[in-house]
């Protein structure tokens, strides 16, 4: 099990972003990171879904609970 | 100090019925009741009842044990009625008395009866296990049971037993956390609390740890998702987690 984890996605949960400090620091651990799997990280307030320069997906609590994946 | 009296339910599926050690009690009323006596289940709630006795015996001498075993404890009727008829004579003895009522250590209609108890009488105050409203109250936070010792002054082989006996009860899921670079297990899994509505319960809604209950609310469907789900982190940074579909 432990060597099928370099196939896992990671992924975060944070409440949002309040100024660029937080959005720094929430994402970094993500960055931090050198692969190519998806990365998404789920926000409380946030209505749209977006992408970030790295492709890192960010998404609203409420999509990721109403979506399938 | 106000005499205080400690209610409680005996049955076998409820490992911490009271802790008279922490609370100072100097009476504790014991409830039990089997409906078939002479079987071999009702033998087995007399052994679990010589238990809890003895233990509280054990841990505070001076503590008077008294046995109830004639109140259904299933029937919240009955049981309403016969804790007001305690607490009448209870409170005829001990003017300045303090009722400490455990809550979780019952049936649910006896901890119905008891929440109604609570609500009449104001002497009445209701409990949970300190462990429990700990755990609930640092849902998502790394849990180090050494920690857990120190701070509610407890053995840290006891506070084992009880982390394990919360799983088993299925009131949290252990998530353990692991080093994704070295895939080394960490010493401190995180806990989630299997319905954030007993949390709510626990600690009550005005808790503003919302990032806490969030991050319970995704691990929940990540698992209704079937996916595996480690809390890991990557170096020096902490919080990430990592699914994997089954």
């Amino acid at each position: 099990m432990i060597q099928s984890w370099a196939s896992g996605i990671p992924g975060k949960v944070c409440l949002g972003y309040y100024d660029d400090e937080t959005e720094t620091r929430e994402l970094a651990s993500l960055r931090a990171i050198k692969d190519n799997n998806p990365k998404t990280v789920i926000l409380m307030d946030y209505s749209v879904e977006t992408v970030t320069r790295d492709g890192i997906r960010e998404l609203g609590v409420t999509d990721f609970l109403l979506g399938e994946q | 100090m106000p005499y205080r009296i400690m209610i409680a339910c005996v049955i076998v599926e409820v490992a911490m019925v009271a802790s008279p050690a922490q609370y100072r009690s100097k009476e504790i009323r014991l409830f039990r009741y089997s409906r078939d006596s002479g079987s071999r289940k009702a033998k087995l709630y007399e052994d679990r009842y010589a238990e809890v006795a003895r233990n509280i015996n054990e841990s505070l001498p001076s503590c008077a044990v008294t046995e109830h075993t004639d109140e259904p404890v299933y029937d919240l009727r009955r049981m309403s009625r016969s804790l007001d008829m305690m607490y009448n004579l209870v409170v005829r003895e001990h003017p300045d008395c303090e009722i400490l009522a455990n809550v979780s250590s019952g049936p649910s209609e006896f901890a119905a009866a008891l929440g109604i108890f609570s609500y009449l009488h104001p002497r009445v105050v209701l409990f949970k296990g300190k462990m429990v409203t700990y755990l609930m109250l640092n849902i998502g936070n790394p849990i180090e049971s050494t920690n857990i010792a120190r701070g509610l002054h407890m053995n840290q082989r006891t506070v084992g037993r009880y982390l394990a006996v919360a799983q088993g009860a299925c009131k949290f899921y252990r998530a353990d956390r692991y080093d994704l670079r070295s895939t080394a297990l960490g010493p401190t899994p995180k806990h989630y609390v299997v319905d954030p509505g007993l949390r709510n319960n626990a600690v009550g809604m005005a808790s503003k740890d919302r990032g806490r209950v969030l991050e319970n609310i995704v691990y929940l469907e990540l698992r209704r998702r079937e996916y595996d789900t480690i809390v890991g982190k990557w170096d020096s940074r902490e919080g990430l987690s990592r699914i994997l579909r089954r």
